[in-house]
């Protein structure tokens, strides 16, 4: 069931070099119990696209198109509804706790905080109610725990009381940015057998922003691949990573030393494009090593190869040359100008 | 076998603990680094992995001699450099070059960057044929950035750039030893392996040997000749790369290898995972014996009194655990917390 539908968002920035349009026509549903996984280098849009559907950028940046949450749209919902949703409805946590946890309160009254300000119930409920999150995102002994301040957590411990705070109010969408970059990766472990336990007990539709194609293979059922502020390819996860056919998709995954054959590994030539310099055409096409004239004028639009409406893709090749992932590719040259 | 060309004998380093943020008092000390010793062979690649905090990156400042350490020893081409004084390591110092995590701050952003790569050069009054300039964009070229970058600052170049000028800098006296210290951590995945290629490159044409430092296990796997584990200031497990990803001995680089995320979503669906209880412990709290027994799933009784002695398993493969993991992969997650040998401390008993 889809919970979230955003359609054509587009998020534009005033720059010194004029206006920036770092999310550019993005679409995606965001299904109940199910992970989407929102890929890509960085800057190409994904932080920018969570805080546009979250309305948590400056005064002054424009954002235009649907994002219909359960049938509100969040791009034109009024600033107390929007308080009314944030932490209820839809939740965010971020890459970096120390940023959305405030230092001075203790971790049980900002926990409490937040489930008050979206239920009308009595006190000992509410930090009843509180001790139990903690505990359900694994916290040892929650009751004393909540007396504390965040500083007196590590950082794996702090991202854990995010998601607790992120999930206190059974939110239908939980937008999460990088929740796994900064942890260690038995720490990771860890967060991701929360969140996939999370989606199973609280049937919550997950967006899940990340740079690392492992944590997407271990967790979404879906994946979006962004580049240059646009979605290249969507598709389920094993679509993805078994017939992926944008060739910034192949560039990605063949950048990965667990999928390398051999010593050397193919890669995309040069670096992601800033904001101010996205090139016309299909954006990819300086980096891209299969380009053609057309990619160079005409943005492709994504769409689905025959019949297969679950896979979509935003690629001038024809069909068949998209199903050639890796043929005559070569490796990343250690040398690119 | 070759010689080795640097030997690292029982290094221990530790650091200040202080209370009070301005006129702090000593409190104690932490054992960042704790005992510990490898070699590295001419033209090899040695991995060292282990988590945030384990002492890697102090393991290789101290290797570089930034640091002076409380003991051990470290040899270089069979000289002990571990006492030479500034003076006295100038001759080293152009053989053994670094190469840092951060391509943002370890690149002074005042210089422009012709004159960060010469910098090395100037100190060591070297007069390169052709002049300063002509090697400067030499090794510009070789690194895969333009000439016309030599007039440029830092700011105006993206991470990898910048990792490019680092790694320029280090080549510029032609050394013997490169220590990459989380060299590709900072970079996107697609100019993470731009740098991997060069590095490798850049090894296979000038013969370098490298000690390569980093946290991703995938990375260091890609890389490596040989690998150590490091957990807590000490070497858990050492070996071929091959041999010790293939099976894994010690139950914490097991635990790792376990806990990294499969790029096949297939193969990530089926595996069950094995989860590590709780998370490392502070170095100023650091468990005695076995560092890791309070989170082992294997832990006995011996492992918090005594320290667990190296065991052999492959020609130089090595794990420092009285219960190392029997079979690998698992058939069963649970397989990690049950050994097959009896307790010695309680046979005893
Ligand atoms: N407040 C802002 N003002 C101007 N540009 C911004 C702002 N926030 C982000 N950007 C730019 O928008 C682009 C997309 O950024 P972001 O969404 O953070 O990328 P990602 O999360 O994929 O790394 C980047 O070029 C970034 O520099
Ligand atoms: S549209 Fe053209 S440039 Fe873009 S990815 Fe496809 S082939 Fe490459
Ligand atoms: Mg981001």
């Amino acid at each position: 069931m889809t919970v979230l539908d955003v359609r054509e968002l587009r998020t534009t920035f005033q720059t010194r070099e004029g206006a920036a349009c770092a999310v550019d026509g993005v679409s995606f549903t965001l299904e109940r119990g199910r992970v989407l996984g929102l890929v890509g280098e960085s800057g190409s849009g994904k932080s920018v696209t969570s805080l546009s559907l979250m309305r948590l950028l400056p005064r002054g940046v424009r954002v235009e198109g649907q994002a219909l949450l359960n049938g509100v749209d969040l791009v034109t919902a009024a600033d107390a509804e929007l308080r009314r949703l944030r932490g209820g409805e839809i939740a965010m946590i971020f890459q970096d706790p120390t940023t959305s946890l405030n230092p001075v309160y203790t971790v049980g009254w900002q926990l409490e905080e937040m489930i008050r300000l979206h239920n009308d119930i009595p006190r000992a409920q509410v930090r009843e109610r509180a001790r139990d999150m903690l505990g359900a995102v694994g916290i040892a002994q929650p009751a004393t725990r909540l007396d504390d301040y965040p500083h007196q957590f590590s950082g794996g411990m702090r991202q854990r009381v995010m998601i607790a705070m992120a999930l206190a109010n059974n939110p239908s969408v939980l937008i999460a940015d990088e929740p796994t970059t900064a942890l260690d990766v038995t720490t990771q472990a860890q967060i991701l057998v929360l969140l996939r336990r999370l989606r199973a007990e609280f049937d919550s539709a997950i967006m899940l922003i990340t740079h690392d194609l492992g944590v997407v293979a271990e967790i979404c059922d879906d994946v979006a691949v962004m580049y240059g502020g646009r979605i290249v390819e969507r598709a389920p996860v094993d679509e993805i990573f078994e017939s992926p056919r944008h060739p910034y998709t192949w560039g990605l995954l063949d950048s990965m030393p667990s999928r390398a054959t051999s010593g050397r590994l193919r890669s995309i030539p040069g670096t992601p494009p800033s904001l101010t310099e996205l090139p016309g055409g299909c954006r990819f096409h300086p980096r891209c090593p299969v380009a053609m004239d057309k990619c160079r004028t005409e943005p492709p639009a994504l769409r689905p190869e025959g019949d297969d409406g679950g896979h979509l893709d935003a690629c001038h090749l024809p069909a068949e040359r998209k199903r050639a992932h890796g043929q005559g590719l070569a490796s990343a040259p250690a040398v690119s100008r | 076998m070759s010689e080795p060309l640097l030997v690292v004998e029982d290094l221990v380093k530790d650091f200040p603990v202080k209370r009070g943020a301005v006129f702090g008092r000593e409190i104690g000390t932490v054992r960042a680094v704790d005992g510990v010793s490898f070699d590295v062979r001419p033209g090899e690649t040695l991995g060292i992995v282990g988590e945030s905090g384990c002492g890697k990156s102090t393991l290789a400042r101290c290797i570089m001699r930034l640091l002076d350490v409380e003991s051990g020893r470290i040899e270089f081409e069979g000289r002990d450099i571990t006492h030479l004084s500034r003076r006295e390591m100038r001759d080293v110092r152009s053989d053994l070059m670094m190469v840092f995590q951060d391509p943002y701050e370890s690149l002074n952003p005042h210089m422009r960057v012709g004159d960060i790569i010469a910098e090395p050069l100037e100190n060591f009054k070297r007069r390169p044929e052709g002049g300063i300039r002509h090697r400067v964009e030499e090794l510009l070229d070789r690194v895969g950035l333009r000439p016309e970058h030599h007039d440029r600052y830092p700011h105006e170049f993206s991470g990898g750039q910048r990792q490019r000028i680092g790694i320029a800098r280090a080549l510029a006296l032609e050394p013997k030893l490169i220590v990459c210290d989380e060299p590709v951590t900072a970079l996107d995945v697609s100019v993470q392996a731009q740098i991997l290629n060069l590095l490798s490159d850049l090894q296979g044409e000038f013969g370098l040997t490298y000690i390569f430092i980093a946290h991703d296990l995938d990375v260091v796997r890609h890389v490596s000749d040989r690998i150590c584990v490091m957990y807590l200031g000490q070497i858990t497990e050492r070996g071929r790369c091959e041999d010790v990803y293939r099976h894994p001995r010690h139950p914490y680089s097991a635990s790792l290898m376990a806990a990294v995320p499969i790029a096949d979503p297939k193969l990530a669906r089926a595996r069950k995972p094995i989860v590590l209880e709780g998370e490392i412990p502070s170095p100023l709290d650091r468990p005695g014996a076995c560092r890791f027994h309070p989170r082992c799933p294997r832990a006995a009784e011996i492992c918090g009194a005594e320290d667990p002695p190296a065991r052999q398993f492959e020609p130089e493969h090595e794990a420092r655990c009285y219960f190392p993991v029997e079979r690998w992969p698992l058939g069963d997650p649970s397989e990690l917390g049950s050994r097959k040998d009896p307790d010695p401390a309680v046979r005893s008993a």
